[in-house]
């Protein structure tokens, strides 16, 4: 039995206001195993991304107070400061949120994409790298030449691939996707997240999605749950998940989604199939 | 009243702007009261023993011209702070204005306000400064305050259009102006209020570079010929070679004296500088 | 697009020179009093015996074409800034003004360049890492006492360091820029010598300027260590040191770049009250002698010469700023 590529298990995050405690995060578990998507969809402020930060160590004031994360079996948190840093886009990636401004505005693409194989120790020719980090561009449906421009150059759908493509540089077991298309425009969206799912599914990696945009989001991923104001969190299947509502809010979600019917009534235009992605 | 007390309690947490304006308040309070408790007959010319280091008689020695160097400076203080603040206080005002109107008008008038500013910047102020300076047959502490004015209002005017040009943008005034509200009122109700903070940042500012180039000039000797300044003191002192002949109590005090205002003035900016920069960020 | 960009700035700084020049030609001739009759009456109170000097300032006045109407007296006085001559020395006459100040010129250049390039780096570079946290508390300590010593006029900064490292320990000599007599050649006596005579007053400078760009680069750097790309370069596992220079100070450094060309004039006016201080010959020496003897022209001569230097410096600054940003040209302005 292959142990889970990742393995939370009551984890709670506290941040110390003005105004006493508030916990982010509250006594959230999931598991997942290779190749597996899971999203996270839930309302601002319910914890999701203070969930993938405590992950990553990049929590800015927050603090684990209780719980355990295991990636790849290992417990994160018995990891020294340096051997973290290792760990990082090796065995683990993200994909942020805004790559408009994640970008090194100074810097050429190929050189950000350069320093995570220096970094960790990934020794190339000038000659092995072009054509590395070329092969990882066009993997996410951008061409090789895009690695001598700069991020001020690219549309922002380009710059999301590139920041995908940084993601699967070090071939990590488990990528955190942080709403990675919540800035893109519709049509572009659909395209990246379905570059990211392709990429995903060529590595085996295990993926978290996190969004909110439920229809989205339902055609992505496997499982689903969702985070109700750091209340616990609700596993429910993704596309059973919609057909059976239990919570609340999700329920009123749902119900706030145009029904295919309804949309083909306003726009009279074909409805698009809902294919896998 | 409990308003106030949250007030000093934030002010005490901001170290750097609570040192620097009690330093201030410090030697604005010597300069007021000073004067009043020495006798003024000590800082003539001759009125004693030149040259004397200092002692029980004379707490800061006495300089080349027989004059108590202690009581000197108690008179000479006021008279630099007299032309820093009249100082900044006159660029501030032209800064602001200036600033207000450029981003306000915004076109030509905008156009010809941020080049004239560009082109002062450019010329070493101390050159300007020195050429008018000579020219003038009879230096006040009046008149050299108009002229260091004259060249520290750059900054401010710069900071307050940058700042004015994006409140004209914001919610409240876009609104305004659809009631109708004509553009005086406009600026006095709902820009100039939120400009206070960059005001008095910019006060500061104004304030430190007139008096940098006060000090300047008098070092020069350009400074008022009547009233002994601080920097003028020092000029005697460099011209009757103090440096070189030891006679540190003459050129020490009013050093440490000017250095100190311009401790309290960074400290001040420096502290501002967080809560200002933090709403610029915003832009 | 790199053409077009250094077009544009480079009539920004024609313009910039133009309006200098123009200023200074105008402001000595708003002010009462007549530079002529008043260098005269001084001249003769030296020393002179003239009963009536109407007829010399009448003479002088002619000669300094200043009896023209103004806007003739303006185009002659373009003309003759495209001769390069400046006039004559009012005090040394007939020396021209050229002569009086281009001797000085080298040695402020260097004084200033040397202090200014120096300033700039180690301190934008311990202002970095005052703005880095990583950084150990000691080195925060020192930077921070290094920026309450900027808010010290440079020329106070040195004051206090000839008395106590020429006068009292003698250390260094007490001013001037070579020995008394000395031969110059380019020979190691002749430039240890130079060095020797510059120390002081070139700590002068550092010192007191170090910590105005320490305390902007902390800022800046706090500032961009906000940016989401700090953030990103941070979960992409790169080592601290990376992210410190070239994601966080390469970054940090454009603005202050920018200040560095609008700090120039107040660079200079700094460096001029050092030299008078150390008796340094440069440009601000020859001016402080100047304002001594009221020579009116060499004045003038010397205010031109530091605007229109200026502006060149602050063009070369701005023909450097978009080979370090490649987001400049891009945009345009």
């Amino acid at each position: 039995m292959v142990a889970p590529v990742l393995e939370i298990r009551n984890l709670c995050v506290d941040y110390r206001t003005p105004g006493g405690i508030f916990r982010a995060v509250d006594d959230v578990s999931f598991s997942l195993d290779a190749g597996e998507r899971f999203g996270l969809v839930g309302e601002s402020g319910s914890g999701k991304s203070t969930t993938i930060l405590a992950l990553m160590r990049m929590l800015r004031g927050g603090l684990v107070s209780s719980g355990t994360m295991r990636l790849n079996g290992r417990d994160l948190s018995t990891l020294g400061t340096e051997e973290f840093r290792r760990l990082r886009f090796a065995d683990m990636s993200l994909v942020p949120q805004g790559a408009m401004s994640s970008l090194n505005p100074v810097i050429r693409i190929r050189e950000q994409i350069a320093d995570i194989f220096d970094d960790h120790g990934v020794r190339h020719s000038s000659a092995e790298r072009t054509r590395i980090i070329g092969d990882l561009l066009q993997r996410v449906g951008l061409a090789p030449e895009v690695q001598d421009r700069f991020p001020h150059e690219l549309s922002g759908g380009m710059k999301q691939r590139v920041c995908i493509a940084m993601s699967i540089a070090l071939k990590p077991s488990l990528i955190l996707a942080d709403e990675p298309t919540s800035a893109l425009d519709v049509m572009v969206q659909k395209q990246v997240l379905g570059t990211l799912g392709r990429v995903q599914r060529e590595l085996g990696a295990a993926i978290v999605l996190i969004g909110h945009d439920m229809a989205l989001m339902a055609h992505f991923v496997t499982p689903t749950a969702s985070m109700y104001r750091a209340g616990r969190s609700e596993f429910g299947r993704g596309r059973g998940a919609s057909a059976t509502p239990g919570h609340a809010t999700r329920r009123s979600w749902i119900n706030s989604l145009p029904s295919f019917e309804s949309t083909a009534a306003i726009r009279r235009r074909p409805t698009q199939s809902a294919g896998a992605v | 009243m409990a308003a106030l007390g949250n007030s000093l309690a934030r002010l005490y947490a901001n170290r750097s702007l609570f040192a620097g304006l009690s330093l201030l308040l410090l030697i604005v309070l010597v300069a007021l009261i000073g004067p009043l408790l020495i006798d003024p007959a000590l800082s003539r010319v001759g009125a004693t023993i030149p040259r004397l280091p200092p002692s029980a008689d004379h707490w800061f020695g006495t300089d080349g011209q027989g004059r108590d160097m202690f009581t000197t400076m108690i008179l000479a203080l006021p008279q630099t702070l007299r032309i820093g603040i009249a100082a900044g206080f006159i660029s501030l005002f032209v800064g602001v204005a200036l600033g207000l109107i450029a981003g306000f008008v915004g076109g030509v008038v905008d156009t010809i306000i941020r080049v004239a500013s560009d082109v002062m910047m450019t010329i070493p102020g101390i050159a300007i400064l020195v050429l008018v300076a000579s020219y003038v047959r009879v230096m006040t502490v009046d008149l050299m305050a108009i002229i260091v004015a004259s060249l520290s209002w750059m900054v401010a005017a710069r900071t307050i259009r940058a700042q004015t040009l994006t409140l004209r943008e914001r919610g409240y005034v876009a609104i305004a102006r659809l009631n109708g509200t004509s553009g005086l009122k406009l600026i006095f109700v709902e820009v100039l209020p939120n400009l206070l903070p960059f005001i008095a940042a910019s006060f500061v500012v104004t304030v430190t570079s007139a008096m940098l180039a006060t000090v300047g000039l008098e070092a020069l000797g350009l400074g008022p010929q009547n009233d002994l300044t601080l920097g003028m003191s020092i000029y005697w002192a460099q011209f009757y070679g103090a440096i070189l002949r030891g006679l540190w109590w003459w050129w020490g005090p009013p050093i440490v004296l000017i250095v100190l205002i311009f401790i309290g003035l960074l400290l001040t900016s420096a502290g501002m500088d967080g809560f200002v920069n933090k709403r610029l960020e915003g832009n | 697009m790199y053409g077009e960009y250094v077009l544009r700035r480079l009539g920004t700084m024609l313009l910039v020179i133009f309006l200098a020049i123009s200023i200074n030609f105008l402001l000595p001739r708003l002010m009462p009093g007549d530079p002529v009759e008043a260098q005269l009456n001084q001249l003769m109170a030296t020393g002179g015996g003239v009963s009536d000097i109407t007829a010399m300032v009448e003479s002088y006045r002619a000669r300094f074409g200043l009896d023209q109407p103004l806007l003739s007296q303006y185009f002659a006085y373009w003309q003759s800034i495209f001769r390069l001559d400046l006039g004559v020395s009012l005090a040394a006459y007939p020396e021209k003004v050229t002569d009086a100040i281009a001797g000085g010129l080298p040695w402020t250049l260097g004084l200033l360049g040397f202090a200014t390039l120096v300033s700039f780096l180690v301190g934008s570079l311990l202002g970095g890492l005052m703005g880095w946290p990583r950084t150990p508390k000691a080195l925060r300590i020192f930077g921070n006492g290094v920026v309450v010593l900027s808010s010290v006029p440079y020329f106070l900064v040195g004051m206090i360091l000839l008395y106590v490292f020429a006068i009292v320990l003698r250390w260094f000599p007490a001013g001037g820029g070579i020995p008394f007599g000395l031969q110059l050649g380019f020979n190691w006596p002749t430039v240890s010598a130079v060095l020797w005579h510059a120390t002081l007053p070139a700590i002068s400078i550092i010192a007191a300027e170090i910590g105005a760009w320490a305390l902007g680069m902390r800022g800046m750097l706090v500032s961009v260590l906000g940016d989401d790309y700090i953030a990103l370069a941070d979960a992409k596992g790169l080592k601290p040191g990376r992210i410190f220079l070239r994601y966080g100070m390469r970054n940090a450094l454009l603005p202050q770049l920018t200040k560095l060309a609008l700090a120039l004039g107040h660079i200079v006016s700094g460096a001029i009250l050092v030299e008078v201080i150390f008796s340094y010959p440069g440009i601000g020496f020859r001016l402080y002698q100047a304002i001594q003897s009221k020579d009116y022209f060499v004045i003038q001569g010397i205010v031109l010469l530091l605007s229109v230097s200026i502006a060149i410096a602050m063009f070369i600054l701005d023909l450097i700023y978009p080979l370090i940003d490649p987001r400049i040209t891009a945009k345009g302005k």
